[in-house]
């Protein structure tokens, strides 16, 4: 289990987190939605280790995140950034490869072997011997998405963490990507995905955490947390949330947001 | 590899197959190799230097002056193209040059300095005191372009070339100042070393370059696969378990002792770093792996080469090589910016 | 006359005394009189007195500063005298190699002399009595001594006759001498330089005797400087663009030199090269400063 304790990162005299509480436990799919700006990224950072926060303490299955070897928590975590681009001529199936670095201690051919496997998860397998800088953003995506499923590959109890792994998505893929999240929280594997995609977040996730200014807004079940008075003060916006008729989980429709009138006023 | 039949991607010349890539760029190395010491103002044919069947005046003239400056060549040349090649990595921008971003001014600026200010010290010692400066002297310039950079962030190629121009400018004012200082003599060796030449190769210089630069060589290869990992981003590759400020800085270090070598030796020499790594990346693997042994071979090929030419071609005197490696590095420089340009990787 | 360089040096003056005294320890004694065959001569003086001693014959390679005699230029070029390459001059299996102490670089002589090849290295300190003593030990070196005597003594009378020159006019006239290659600013001599001592062999005096070697020349100091004459290498006029685009330099229309138009041309290396054309030079400058006074 990751838990956050009363993390706080301040950065140039403004507060990114505030206080922020939270866990991640294996076998479910946590989504973590809110406004731009209000932490999340910075949030993700100081779970994946990357960014120490000035108070507060992560911790990884009861361990203090900076207490593991940097190795050995590239082995049981695995980040995928916003950043995708690599100045470099690598293949794709190169660019995956690179997520078996933590594993040299296996045989080449293994390594090559899973990268595969990953990179067909993300359906972007017959893309393997094109240049990973030739690929259009959405299929540099995918590839990413598969260099961080080789890195934990076949690993029980392991954490990923995604930062809005479906920005650069046709529909077809955000589906898949997010078929692909849950299967991976059933199989033992505890899921943070940030996004934007409210029906999405609502549809997929275990538990939905809304986070505001720093903080936590409100988490719970995606029903409990996604309600039409927690949207309009979080994110500003009007919706009418009714219930999905298949899953039963609420589907979030945008009203539109101002008439004329009040636009003009 | 199958990639080259299926990648019609512009910039993808994969044609090497994977596996020989390496004996075919050792093979061509010891030809270039046997052919540069059998050629030169003094006609002693291949077959004679493979025989060692010599006169004194040919053993003389391979010993003491054609095989201590093939050598130099070769080390020389190894070790910018690796430079280049590692430097490239850290700032994850296929443009960095050790001479293009002012490391190799900073260092020749650094050992200019000891040249005019400490007067000439001779033999090992001062050539040996000559890399250290030099060898300060790009570590300084590398701590200026990461202060550029923002030491974690990426380097965009454009604040790369003007934090390069801006450093050139600084060690060429600096250069400049030393030479007013300078007696004639000095002025002399500043010239002689600016341009960049192997013309003055004694066995003390090969010895220096190589305890300097070989033994860096191999400190940066085993840091190839981390190097690889680098490429994602400084916190992907924190993810995936390598430590990059340190990285980082062990590499920059082994770069800057290497240019350093490179530099108090045999001067300033452009562009190898930046076309060998280049050529191997477009023909052979980005792979760091392959990358970086592949661009040692291909530079100290090529540099020997270049070096020959610079010796023969305008027999009984001589080219700096400095100026070749300019006159073909320069055209290519200028190709590949553009084509950078043209494909928005700026 | 000329004086040695040794006197006061400048303040990085040491370390090239040590290096010359260094080098003249470690040269080879050259006492194989009459046994150079083949010849590599490194300086435009050397390759002059080689011909003034008619034994151009034996020469086998030249520098690129030996470009007089007209037939110098005929033969193989070695490259310039400070950019030598040391299998460039094996190449023409020399049995001796006479340079000034000024070849190099200092790495390529190294490898001459691991290489067994005899060098006659000769000092220089722009004046007479070395132009003298290059020719003794050239002269020596190719068993010429004859004809070393010879020239010597040519050199005595023309002497005797600058001398009388001088004596019938002993105006001395200010002389700036400006020297420019390729885009740099102009560089001006000062006092232990070719210059200078050519300007003292000719009677007249250098307008500058502030600093030691070349400085760039400063346009609110030239008048202050009061030249009556620009004295130019030829080639350093043609790089400028002649007597008219000289004298447009800046700050030299204001002095007397600039008001009178009075600029002077010489050969480079007549005028600088210390050879045995060295008196010749001398009165040369001595008549140019004498016309159209």
């Amino acid at each position: 289990m990751i838990e956050a304790a009363k993390l706080c990162v301040v950065f140039r005299d403004q507060t990114i987190l505030d206080g922020v509480s939270f866990s991640l436990r294996p076998g479910e799919l946590v989504t973590v939605l809110a406004p731009n700006g209000a932490g999340k990224s910075t949030l993700l950072k100081c779970l994946a280790g990357t960014l120490k926060p000035q108070c507060g303490s992560v911790q990884i299955n009861a361990r203090p995140i900076e207490d593991y070897p940097i190795r050995e928590l590239a082995r049981r975590r695995a980040v995928l950034s916003q950043h995708h681009a690599v100045q470099f001529p690598f293949t794709v199936l190169g660019v995956a490869r690179l997520g078996r670095y933590p594993h040299d201690d296996l045989p080449d051919a293994r390594n090559q072997a899973i990268a595969e496997e990953a990179l067909r998860k993300t359906e972007v397998w017959h893309l393997r011997h094109r240049l990973f800088p030739t690929l259009s953003g959405g299929e540099q995506q995918r590839v990413q998405l598969a260099r961080v499923l080789a890195q934990i590959w076949e690993t029980p109890g392991a954490f990923l963490l995604l930062d809005e792994p479906t920005s650069a998505l046709d529909l077809k893929h955000q589906q898949r990507t997010l078929d692909l999240a849950r299967e991976l929280a059933e199989d033992g594997m505890g899921v943070l995905c940030i996004m934007h995609d409210l029906n999405l977040a609502a549809l997929y996730a275990d538990r939905v955490i809304l986070m505001q200014n720093g903080r936590i807004a409100a988490t719970g079940l995606p029903e409990e947390v996604l309600r039409q008075d927690a949207l309009e003060s979080v994110f500003g916006i009007r919706a009418n949330v009714a219930l999905h008729p298949l899953s039963g989980r609420p589907s979030i429709m945008l009203a539109m947001a101002h008439s004329r009138a009040e636009f003009s006023g | 590899m199958t990639a080259a039949a299926e990648t019609t991607e512009s910039f993808s010349l994969r044609v090497i197959p994977l596996p020989v890539a390496l004996p075919a760029l050792a093979f061509l190395l010891v030809s270039i190799f046997i052919l540069a010491v059998s050629m030169g103002a003094v006609k002693i044919p291949v077959s004679e230097v493979l025989s060692f069947s010599l006169s004194d005046q040919e053993r003389a003239i391979l010993l003491d002056i054609r095989l201590p400056r093939v050598l130099l060549a070769g080390i020389v040349g190894a070790g910018l193209a690796v430079a280049g090649c590692t430097l490239q990595g850290i700032f994850r921008n296929p443009l960095a040059d050790p001479s293009l971003i002012g490391i190799s001014s900073g260092a020749a600026l650094a050992a200019a300095a000891v040249i005019v200010l400490a007067g000439p010290i001779s033999g090992y010692i001062g050539i040996y005191a000559l890399s250290v400066a030099a060898f300060i002297g790009g570590i300084a310039a590398c701590w200026v372009i990461f202060l550029c950079a923002g030491f974690s962030g990426n380097l965009s190629v454009a604040i790369m070339l003007l934090a390069g121009i801006a450093l050139t400018a600084i060690a060429e004012g600096a250069t400049g100042f030393l030479s007013y200082l300078s007696t004639d003599q000095q002025l002399r060796t500043l010239t002689f070393w600016r341009m960049g030449s192997f013309g003055g190769a004694l066995w003390p210089a090969v010895i220096v370059a190589a305890t300097i630069v070989l033994p860096c060589l191999g400190l940066m290869m085993k840091e190839a696969a981390g190097l690889n990992v680098l490429l994602l981003g400084d916190s992907e590759a924190c993810c995936l378990g390598v430590d990059s400020d340190r990285l980082k800085r062990r590499l920059v270090g082994f770069s800057a002792l290497v240019v350093g070598g490179s530099v108090a030796v045999s001067g300033v020499i452009v562009f190898i770093g930046l076309v060998v790594p280049h050529l191997v990346r477009l023909t052979i693997s980005p792979d760091h792996r392959l990358l970086m042994p592949a661009s040692a071979l291909l530079g100290a090929g090529l540099m020997i080469a270049a070096d020959t030419a610079a010796r023969t071609l305008a027999a009984p005197a001589e080219i700096p090589v400095g100026i070749l490696t300019s006159l073909i590095g320069g055209p290519f420089f200028l190709w590949l910016l553009l084509r950078l340009q043209r494909e928005g990787i700026t | 006359m000329a004086r040695y360089r040794g006197g006061a040096h400048p303040p990085g003056g040491a370390p090239v005394k040590r290096l010359l005294a260094f080098l003249l320890l470690v040269l080879p004694d050259v006492s194989f009189a009459g046994a150079a065959k083949r010849i590599v001569s490194i300086g435009g003086a050397q390759t002059e007195i080689i011909y003034a001693l008619g034994a151009e014959s034996r020469i086998v390679g030249v520098d690129s500063t030996s470009y007089w005699p007209e037939t110098a230029k005929l033969l193989p070029q070695v490259g310039y005298q400070r950019a030598l390459s040391a299998e460039g001059i094996l190449s023409l299996e020399p049995d001796l190699v006479i340079l000034g102490v000024d070849a190099g670089p200092p790495t390529v002589i190294e490898q001459l002399k691991q290489a067994n090849i005899p060098l006659l290295v000769l000092q220089e300190d722009h004046s007479i009595a070395s132009v003298k003593q290059k020719i003794a030990a050239i002269a020596r070196a190719l068993g010429e001594v004859t004809k070393g005597k010879a020239l010597m003594k040519r050199l005595d009378e023309q002497q005797a006759a600058l001398d009388q020159e001088l004596k019938a006019h002993p105006a001395p006239a200010r002389v700036l001498f400006i020297m420019q290659h390729g885009a740099g600013s102009a560089m001006v001599a000062g006092t232990h330089t070719a210059a200078d001592a050519i300007l003292k062999l000719a009677g007249a005096s250098n307008a500058v005797t502030a600093y030691e070697g070349y400085k760039p020349l400063t346009p609110e100091a030239a008048p202050a400087l009061a030249p009556d004459i620009i004295l130019v290498t030829t080639q350093t006029l043609d790089e400028i663009g002649g007597k008219d685009s000289v004298l447009k330099l800046p700050g030299l229309a204001l002095t007397p030199a600039g008001k009178s138009g009075r600029v002077i041309a010489m050969d480079t290396l007549l005028l600088l090269g210390f050879g045995p054309r060295t008196i010749e030079a001398a009165r040369e400058l001595h008549a140019h400063r004498m016309e159209k006074k």
